[in-house]
C-alpha cells in the first residue's frame, strides 16, 4: 500500500473550489504527451477539457486527477510541470464511455470527458457506382457548384455546368480554379461574404455608428480595412499590421484621417498617427466600442484574442497565466480566486491596450473630449508597457500585433476563418488534417487569403462528396 | 382551380358568422348550428411554467427604481452621491419606488407617464428585488452573463434552461425578440436543438413565419399546395442528390422539422392567431392576403397602442400571444438602442438605459417608466387569460427584469444633471406570484448607494456580502422548477 | 313560419360557411408511387457534410433560374423583403447592426423550413405571374397559362408537363431530370380528387416542388 503523504491527502480532501489550476491547458501543451494533440494545436484546451463548470472536474478531469495524485512526484505546487505525466497515464482509458480513447479524442479533438463529445469516422461507401456523385472520390462538378455558390454568391447555371462536365480531369482542374479567381474579384465576394465574416470580429452597432442617431465611431472603415486585407493577395497579417486604411473609393490611405466635415460629433474620422496602429485592433470604431470608459480595457483585448487569435476567455479559451497576476490594477476585485483563475490571463493581455482612449478622454462619471475618442495618450494610466502575451513581454500594442502574428494561433485563427467563409462551420475531426495544413501553409502563401483558398478547394473536404 | 387572394373561407361579405349566430340566436336554433371551429383553435396545451426576460438593454439601475436612497438618508454623503430628492421617494407596501421626474434631453422632453407607484399599488404583492453585484461592464458579456447565470448551469441560459424543462409540448419552445447579448444562445453544447433561441426579427411579421403558404399572392388553393408538397416529398427520394446524401444530419435534421414543424404550426394556425395587427391597406393589406388579425388582436392593441411604431410594446403584446396559444415556454424582449417618440416626447433615449452616460436621472426615469408600463400590460393580459384548470396564465408566469450591469454611484457635486458609467454593483427586479413579493432582498448602504446581500434562508441583509449572476439564476430557475447540479436554493424568495 | 325561417337560416348558413373546416387539413390521396429506376442501389456519401445555402445565394440562385430581380421574389404582405427581413434568420443571415446578431444560425432552425417554402413558393408565383403577362412566355412554356382545367391524360398536356418540368430542372438544379422525376411531377396534372388542374397551376406547383427540394438549400 502506498502511504500517500500527509500533505497530498489533505489536498485531496480539499474542496474542488480551492483548487484553481489555470496552468492546467500550458501544461498540457507543453509536455511531451501534448505534441499530437489536437487540443495543442495553434490553440490551447479549453477549461472544459477537464470540468464541466469550473472548478468540477468532467470524468476525465477526475482520471486525470487520479494520476497525479499517484504521481510520486507531484506536490501540489509543481502541476504545470506533471500534469502532462497525468494526461498520458490516462491516455488508454476511455473516461466517458464513448467507444474511445481518452488518447483517441484527444488526437481527434472530441473531449474524452463528455459522451455527447465523440467522433465516428465514415465508413466507406457500399453499393452499386452512383452515376451522378463520385462519393468514394474527388468530384469536380461537386466542387465546381460548390466554388460558384460559396465564393460567387450563386449556384452554376445548366450550361456551365454542362459545360465543366465536358471537360477532362486536368481541364476541370484549371476551371475550377480560373472560376475561383473570378468570384474573389466579385461583388458579391468582397461587400457581402467578407463583410459578413466580419461581423463578430467588428461588432456593429447602427445607434452609435455613423448610420444612427448618435455617431461616436464609423465602422464602415473597418469592414474597407477587413475586406481589402482578404483580397487580391493582401497580406492577412496586416488584419493587426496594417498602418493604413481605405477610404470609400477603395483607395488606401496612410496618416491620420480627419473627422468627416459636418460630422454631428467630432468623430468618423481614424485619429491615429501610423506608428500607433496596429490593424483592426485600432480603428476608432475598435476601441471606442470596446474601451468605451475603461480605465484597464479587458474587454478590448478580449475581443482582440477572440477575433484574432481565436480564444475566448470568457469560454475558458486560451488560459494562459502570468505568474503574480493579476495585480488588480484598477481596483475591480479580480484578485478574487474564481476571478483570478482568468484575470491571470486577461490583465497582462490588456495592459497595452490602455494608453488608447475608447469614448472621449478617460474621465469617469460623464463624456468628455469626444475628439480623442479612439486617439493614443502614454498618460493615460501608468500600466501600459507591462503586458504580456502567450508568455512573451509586450511594451506596448504594436509589439502586442507583431508578436500575435507570428504565433501558431493567430494562424490557426485564419485557418478558422478561411474554412468558415467555405464552409460555414468549424471542421470536422476527419478534416483536422487538412484543416490544419491549411493554416500552416500560409507563409508559403504569403498570407493571401485567395491563395488559400485556391489550396482549400483542393481538400477533400471541398471536394468529396 | 386558381385561387386569387381570398378572403378566408368563413368570411361571407353579406351575412358575418356572427349576424349569423346572433341570428341563429335569436330564433332559438343555436344546438342546429355546426359545431364550427376556427382553424386550428383546439385548446392549447400550455407550458407547466412561463418565463418572459424582459431585459433593461443599457443598464438599468436599481437605485432609480424601487431600492432608493434619499437625500436625507444619504446625509453628508448626499451631494456626491446619484441619490433621489425625498419629495421624490414613495413607500408602496414593502417596497419603494420614485417618482416621475421632469426632464429633457436636447430639447425634447422626456416621456415616463407611467409611475412606479402604479405598478407597486398593481403588483407590488408579486414584486422582489434581488440585490445582485455582477461581473462585467461590457455590455454584451454583461448581458450574456445575467441570462447564463455567468455560466452557472453548465452555460445554458435560463430561457434555454426553461424551453429545455417546460417546452416539450409547445413549437417554440424559446423565443427571442431581444439583441445582443441577450440574444446570444448559450454555450452548452448538449442542450437540445429544440430549446435553442428561435430568433424573431419583427413581431408584427413573425406570424407570416408559422404558415408555408398562406398570404402569398398568386398561388394554387391549399389543397394543391398540398398535393405538391408531397411530389415534392416524392423528388426528395428520387433525386440523385436525395439519394446520394440521404444519410447527411444536415439535411435529415432539416427534413425532420418540415414532417413535424411544418404541419404543427400550420395546424394550430399560429399565422391568424399571433397575428396582433389589424388591416391596414396601407401598411399591413391584411384581408387582402387573404390573412386575418388575431381574435385577441383587439384587446392586445388596447393594451399596446403602439404595437405599430414602438417595437417594446409589439414584443410585449408578441409574448403574450406566444404563451397564450402555448406556442412558447420562454420568451424574451428588450427596448431597442433606437430611439422612440411618442409625439414629441421621448419615450425610449438612443441607447436606452445607457443614454445614462450622458443624462443619468431622466434616462434612468423615463426607461423605468418605460418597462413598466409594458410589464404592467403584460401582466394584466396574463392575468386575464385563464389557463383552463382554473388559474391564470399569470399564475405560471415569471418576469425576470434582467438588465447589463448598474450605473456609477456618485455625481459632481450637487448636480442634478449628470451622467454615470457603468457598474457592476446594482439589483435586478423580478414579478411572479411565485415568488414571495412585495419586498427587497438585500439591501443598499445609504452612504455608498451600494448594494449587499442577503441570508438564502431568511432573506434577512447580510451586509459585507454580494449575490452573484449565478444566484440570480438559481432563484429563477428554483421559482420555475428547474434543476441543475449545485442549483443554490433560496426558500426566502419562492413560495412553496 | 318561424320553421321556414330557421330552414333558411341553417340553409344560408351552410351556403355561406360550407362544411364545418376542420381543425387540421385533410391529407391529400396518396400520390402514385414512382419506380426510382435502381437509383437506391447506388452507393450514397458517407461523409455527408453537406453545406447550407443562405438566403442571400439562395434567392440570388433563384432570381438566375426564374428571372425575377433578387428584389422581387418575395415580399412579405407585399412590403418586407423575405431574405432581407422578415425571415432572415431561418433563412440564414444574420442582422448585425441593429440585432447585434453577429453570427448567423450553424443548421437550419424551426421556422427555417417555413421560410424556405414561403421564399420558393413566392419566387414560383411571381416568375409566373411575369411569364404570363410576357408576349411569348421564357420559361413556362409547355401548358398555356390559364386557369382552364387540362386534360390530364392528353399526349399534349403530358408532353407539355414534361417540357416544363425538364427546363425546370436545369434552371433551378442545373441538371436533367430523371425519368422517375418526370413521373412524379405528372402527378400535379390532377388534384387529389383526379380532376385535372389548370396550366396555369401546374407550372406554380410545378415549380415549387422542383424549387423546395433540399437540392435547393443544401450543396
Amino acid at each position: 500500500m502506498r502511504v500517500v503523504p500527509l500533505a497530498l491527502a489533505l489536498t485531496l480532501l480539499t474542496p474542488l473550489a480551492a483548487l484553481a489550476r489555470p496552468t492546467g491547458p500550458r501544461g498540457v501543451c507543453q509536455s511531451d504527451a501534448g505534441a499530437d494533440l489536437a487540443v495543442c494545436q495553434g490553440t490551447l484546451p479549453s477549461c472544459a477539457l477537464c470540468h464541466q463548470g469550473p472548478p468540477d472536474l468532467n470524468l476525465y478531469g477526475a482520471r486525470v486527477f487520479e494520476a497525479l495524485a499517484q504521481d510520486d512526484g507531484y506536490d501540489f505546487d509543481n502541476f504545470e510541470a506533471r500534469v502532462g505525466d497525468a494526461v498520458a497515464a490516462a491516455n488508454a482509458d476511455d473516461s466517458d464511455g464513448d467507444g474511445l480513447s481518452n488518447l483517441e479524442e484527444l488526437l481527434l479533438g472530441t473531449l474524452p470527458g463528455d459522451v455527447n463529445s465523440a467522433f465516428t469516422a465514415p465508413l466507406a461507401p457500399s453499393g452499386d457506382a452512383n452515376a451522378f456523385y463520385a462519393v468514394a472520390g474527388r468530384d469536380p462538378r461537386f466542387a465546381f457548384r460548390r466554388v460558384h455558390t460559396i465564393f460567387c454568391g450563386q449556384p452554376p447555371e445548366f450550361d456551365a455546368i454542362t459545360a465543366f462536365a465536358a471537360l477532362d480531369e486536368a481541364e476541370q482542374g484549371l476551371a475550377l480554379h480560373d472560376t475561383l479567381d473570378g468570384c474573389l474579384q466579385s461583388t458579391f465576394w468582397q461587400d457581402f461574404a467578407l463583410h459578413r465574416l466580419a461581423d463578430a470580429r467588428i461588432r456593429p452597432l447602427e445607434s452609435i455608428g455613423f448610420d444612427g442617431l448618435i455617431p461616436l465611431a464609423d465602422y464602415h472603415w473597418d469592414y474597407r480595412l477587413f475586406s481589402h486585407i482578404f483580397s487580391d493577395d493582401h497580406d492577412l497579417r496586416d488584419l493587426l499590421l496594417a498602418d493604413y486604411h481605405v477610404d470609400e473609393s477603395g483607395d488606401v490611405v496612410t496618416g491620420i484621417v480627419p473627422f468627416p466635415s459636418g460630422a454631428p460629433l467630432e468623430t468618423g474620422g481614424q485619429p491615429l498617427p501610423p506608428e500607433r496602429r496596429a490593424g483592426m485592433i485600432t480603428s476608432q470604431w475598435f476601441l471606442m466600442n470596446h474601451t468605451m470608459f475603461s480605465a484597464l480595457p479587458r474587454t478590448t483585448a478580449a475581443q482582440a484574442y477572440r477575433a484574432y487569435l481565436g480564444m475566448d476567455i470568457a469560454k475558458g479559451e486560451g488560459i494562459h497565466p502570468v505568474d503574480n497576476e493579476p495585480r488588480d490594477v484598477d481596483g475591480k476585485g479580480v484578485t478574487e480566486a474564481a476571478c483570478a483563475v482568468c484575470h491571470s490571463t486577461l490583465d497582462p493581455l490588456s495592459y497595452a491596450f490602455s494608453p488608447y482612449n475608447g469614448i472621449g478622454r478617460l474621465r469617469p462619471g460623464s463624456v468628455s473630449r469626444i475628439e480623442l475618442t479612439g486617439t493614443f495618450d502614454a498618460a493615460r494610466v501608468p500600466w501600459g508597457t507591462e503586458g504580456q502575451l502567450l508568455g512573451t513581454d509586450i511594451p506596448d500594442l504594436r509589439t502586442w500585433a507583431e508578436h500575435a502574428v507570428t504565433t501558431d494561433a493567430f494562424r490557426r485563427n485564419l485557418g478558422s476563418m478561411l474554412w468558415r467563409l467555405a464552409f460555414a462551420r468549424p471542421p470536422a475531426p476527419d478534416e483536422r488534417t487538412e484543416f490544419d495544413a491549411l493554416w500552416r501553409g500560409l507563409p508559403d502563401d504569403g498570407f493571401s487569403a485567395n491563395r488559400a483558398l485556391h489550396r482549400l478547394i483542393d481538400t477533400n473536404a471541398f471536394q468529396v462528396p | 382551380m386558381t385561387r386569387a387572394i381570398r378572403p378566408p373561407a368563413t368570411h361571407h361579405p353579406l351575412l358575418s358568422r356572427r349576424a349569423l349566430l346572433s341570428a341563429a340566436a335569436a330564433l332559438g336554433v343555436a344546438g342546429v348550428l355546426p359545431a364550427t371551429r376556427a382553424r386550428g383553435q383546439a385548446a392549447p396545451a400550455l407550458p407547466a411554467r412561463l418565463l418572459f426576460v424582459v431585459a433593461g438593454a443599457g443598464g438599468a439601475n436599481i437605485a432609480d427604481s424601487f431600492l432608493p436612497v434619499t437625500d436625507t438618508e444619504a446625509g453628508a454623503a448626499a451631494a456626491t452621491l446619484a441619490v433621489q430628492a425625498s419629495s421624490l421617494v414613495e413607500t408602496i407596501g414593502g417596497l419603494r419606488c420614485v417618482g416621475k421626474k421632469n426632464a429633457n434631453v436636447g430639447g425634447l422632453p422626456l416621456g415616463g407617464n407611467f409611475l412606479q407607484r402604479t405598478f407597486l399599488q398593481k403588483h407590488g404583492a408579486d414584486t422582489a428585488v434581488m440585490t445582485v453585484e455582477s461581473t462585467s461592464v461590457n455590455h454584451l458579456v454583461g448581458q450574456k452573463r445575467f441570462v447564463t447565470g455567468a455560466g452557472i448551469n453548465a452555460g445554458r441560459t435560463i430561457m434555454e434552461a426553461i424551453a429545455a424543462v417546460h417546452g416539450s409540448s409547445v413549437p417554440l419552445p424559446n423565443c427571442n425578440l431581444a439583441a445582443g447579448g441577450y440574444l446570444e444562445p448559450g454555450d452548452d453544447p448538449s442542450l437540445d436543438r429544440r430549446a435553442r433561441p428561435e430568433a424573431v426579427a419583427d413581431p408584427r411579421t413573425f406570424p407570416l413565419a408559422t404558415h408555408g403558404f398562406r398570404g402569398i399572392a398568386n398561388i394554387p388553393d391549399d389543397a394543391l399546395i398540398r398535393r405538391a408538397r408531397g411530389v415534392r416529398d416524392q423528388l426528395e427520394g428520387l433525386s440523385p442528390f436525395g439519394h446520394t446524401f440521404a444519410n447527411a444530419p444536415l439535411r435529415q435534421r432539416f427534413l425532420d422539422q418540415r414532417r413535424t414543424f411544418l404541419p404543427d404550426v400550420e395546424a394550430r394556425d399560429l399565422i391568424t392567431r399571433l397575428m396582433m395587427v389589424a388591416d391596414d391597406p396601407a401598411r399591413f393589406p391584411l384581408t387582402q392576403a387573404g390573412l386575418e388579425s388575431s381574435p385577441d388582436g383587439v384587446r392586445v392593441r388596447e393594451k399596446f397602442p403602439g404595437i405599430l411604431g414602438d417595437e417594446l410594446e409589439a414584443q410585449a403584446a408578441l409574448a403574450f400571444m406566444l404563451a397564450k396559444t402555448g406556442t412558447s415556454a420562454a420568451i424574451t424582449i428588450a427596448p431597442s438602442f433606437a430611439p422612440v417618440l411618442d409625439g414629441a416626447t421621448l419615450e425610449n433615449p438612443p441607447l436606452a438605459f445607457d443614454f445614462s452616460h450622458n443624462d443619468h436621472p431622466g434616462t434612468q426615469n423615463v426607461m423605468w417608466s418605460r418597462m413598466l408600463r409594458v410589464i404592467d400590460g403584460l401582466v394584466d393580459l396574463l392575468k386575464s387569460e385563464p389557463d383552463g384548470q382554473g388559474a391564470t396564465l399569470w399564475d405560471r408566469s415569471l418576469i425576470y427584469v434582467a438588465t447589463d450591469f448598474g450605473r456609477e454611484k456618485i455625481r459632481p457635486a450637487n448636480a442634478s444633471a449628470f451622467g454615470t458609467g457603468h457598474h457592476l454593483n446594482n439589483g435586478v427586479v423580478m414579478v411572479s406570484p411565485l415568488l414571495r413579493g412585495n419586498r427587497v432582498y438585500g439591501g443598499i448602504d445609504p452612504t455608498t448607494l451600494l448594494t449587499h446581500g442577503f441570508d438564502p434562508t431568511t432573506g434577512d441583509a447580510a451586509p459585507g456580502t454580494v449575490m452573484r449572476e449565478g444566484d440570480v439564476y438559481a432563484v429563477v430557475a428554483g421559482a420555475l422548477g428547474v434543476d441543475y447540479p449545485g442549483r443554490r436554493s433560496f426558500p426566502s424568495m419562492i413560495r412553496g | 313560419m318561424r320553421a321556414l325561417l330557421v330552414c333558411l337560416l341553417v340553409c344560408v348558413m351552410a351556403v355561406a360557411v360550407g362544411c364545418p373546416p376542420s381543425p387540421s387539413p385533410s391529407p391529400p390521396a396518396p400520390l402514385a408511387p414512382v419506380d426510382d429506376d435502381g437509383l437506391s442501389a447506388m452507393a450514397v456519401s458517407t461523409r455527408g457534410a453537406l453545406v447550407w445555402k443562405r438566403g442571400p445565394a439562395l434567392a440570388r440562385g433563384l432570381s438566375q433560374a426564374l428571372l425575377v430581380p433578387v428584389e422581387d421574389l418575395c415580399r412579405e404582405l407585399g412590403r418586407f423583403d423575405c431574405v432581407d427581413f422578415a425571415h432572415q434568420v431561418p433563412l440564414g443571415g444574420n442582422d448585425a447592426f441593429v440585432k447585434g446578431q453577429y453570427e448567423p444560425l450553424l443548421e437550419p432552425g424551426a421556422t427555417s423550413a417555413v421560410a424556405f417554402d414561403r421564399l420558393a413558393l413566392s419566387a414560383c408565383s411571381v416568375a409566373v405571374e411575369l411569364d404570363r403577362v410576357r408576349a411569348g412566355a421564357f420559361i413556362f412554356r409547355g401548358h398555356a397559362l390559364t386557369t382552364d382545367p387540362m386534360a390530364p391524360d392528353d399526349a399534349d398536356t403530358i408532353e407539355g408537363a414534361r417540357f416544363l418540368g425538364t427546363e425546370l430542372y436545369r434552371r433551378l438544379h442545373g441538371r436533367e431530370p430523371r425519368e422517375a422525376e418526370l413521373v412524379a411531377l405528372l402527378g400535379l396534372l390532377t388534384d387529389d380528387e383526379g380532376r385535372g388542374t389548370s396550366g396555369l397551376d401546374f407550372a406554380r406547383l410545378a415549380c415549387f416542388a422542383v424549387a423546395s427540394t433540399t437540392e435547393t438549400l443544401f450543396f
